[in-house]
């Protein structure tokens, strides 16, 4: 039997011969022991590969296995990005000095300024306590925009008299 | 439709300049708006007089920012009154105490608080923003306290 005809009985087992030569395939094989031989173990080797073969499952799907492989070749396709060469000398320490200076100035700045407005708001206040027999006080609540002005003076005659009702009325 | 967009950008450009130059012009004066309230502060829980009723909720939160400790604040009397740019006015909250009020430079007042006798207790200048107070107070008897609130409404 040569190569040819060995194919050809492999194309027979496989159902894809046409019916003509199907059928002269079907004489020939009823004459030669050999070719039956043939192929009956074609058919348990592809019933032995077909039965026994390991299912191979992909942890992914194909397209997103496909698209790793279109990333990787893309990653490798890209140019290598230039990294920036570190500074060196005088220019490296203002690089990494400047912004905390700048921050420090901005605070340095935002606190004077808060504690010139507060001044001149003090500045601006004055208390005096005409029948005061010892000194009142002043406080000022800024984030209320209060001013309490507590007077030391003598609660008899001050808005209403020894008891709570003269006090009310 | 390109020229409509321009000519429109144009008059909202015109529009800003005229509102900066308003804004930088002087403003019209206009008087300024106080309400002076007169409060009774106490530890008690029912107040000496059926009909006072606790100030605002708004005043309360106010009063107990301060370093003063009562725990009920009761008004006995409120008015309202306003005086013109440099000018000034007296309102009295009660037989005992009246309230000068004087409008001096920019947001400055001077406040002059008189007693019974009409007699000057104290006086206060400061500046006083719209929204902001003044409370003056002093103890009474019985471990009260009185207290005489100015707030400029505008």
């Amino acid at each position: 039997m040569n190569r040819d005809q060995a194919l050809k009985l492999q194309a027979y087992a496989d159902g894809e011969l046409p019916p003509g030569d199907a059928a002269e395939l079907e004489r020939w094989l009823a004459a030669d022991p050999e070719a039956r031989a043939l192929l009956e173990e074609i058919r348990h080797t592809r019933e032995a590969l077909r039965a026994y073969e390991a299912e191979v499952r992909l942890p992914e799907s194909r397209e997103f296995y496909w698209s790793k492989i279109e990333r990787e070749i893309r990653r490798l396709e890209a140019p290598a990005r230039v990294r920036p060469q570190a500074s060196t000398g005088v220019w490296a320490l203002v690089q990494r000095w400047l912004p905390l200076a700048g921050a420090a100035a901005v605070i340095v700045l935002g606190l004077m300024v808060w504690e010139r407005s507060r001044s001149d708001r003090l500045a601006e206040v004055s208390a005096e306590f005409a029948l005061a027999d010892a000194e009142g006080f002043t406080y000022q609540d800024y984030a209320n925009g209060i001013t309490l002005v507590w007077l030391p003076y003598p609660a008899e005659n001050e808005p209403g008299g020894a008891n709570t009702e003269e006090t009310l009325n | 439709m390109s020229s409509n967009r321009r000519r429109f950008s144009l008059h909202a450009l015109l529009l800003g300049a005229l509102a900066l130059l308003g804004g930088g012009a002087p403003a019209t004066a206009s008087n300024l708006k106080f309400e002076a309230q007169l409060v009774w502060g106490t530890n008690e829980e029912t107040p000496a007089r059926p009909d006072l009723k606790p100030v605002e909720e708004s005043v309360r939160q106010k009063l107990a920012a301060l370093p003063i400790k009562w725990e009920h604040y009761y008004e006995i009397n409120r008015e309202r009154f306003e005086i013109p740019p440099g000018g000034k006015d007296r309102v009295t909250l009660s037989e005992k105490c009246s309230v000068e009020v004087r409008s001096l430079e920019g947001k400055k007042v001077e406040v002059r608080w008189y007693n019974q006798k009409k007699e000057l207790v104290g006086r206060q200048t400061q500046p006083l923003g719209k929204g902001e107070m003044i409370v003056l107070g002093g103890n009474a008897p019985n471990a009260t306290c009185w207290l005489v609130i100015l707030k400029r409404l505008e």
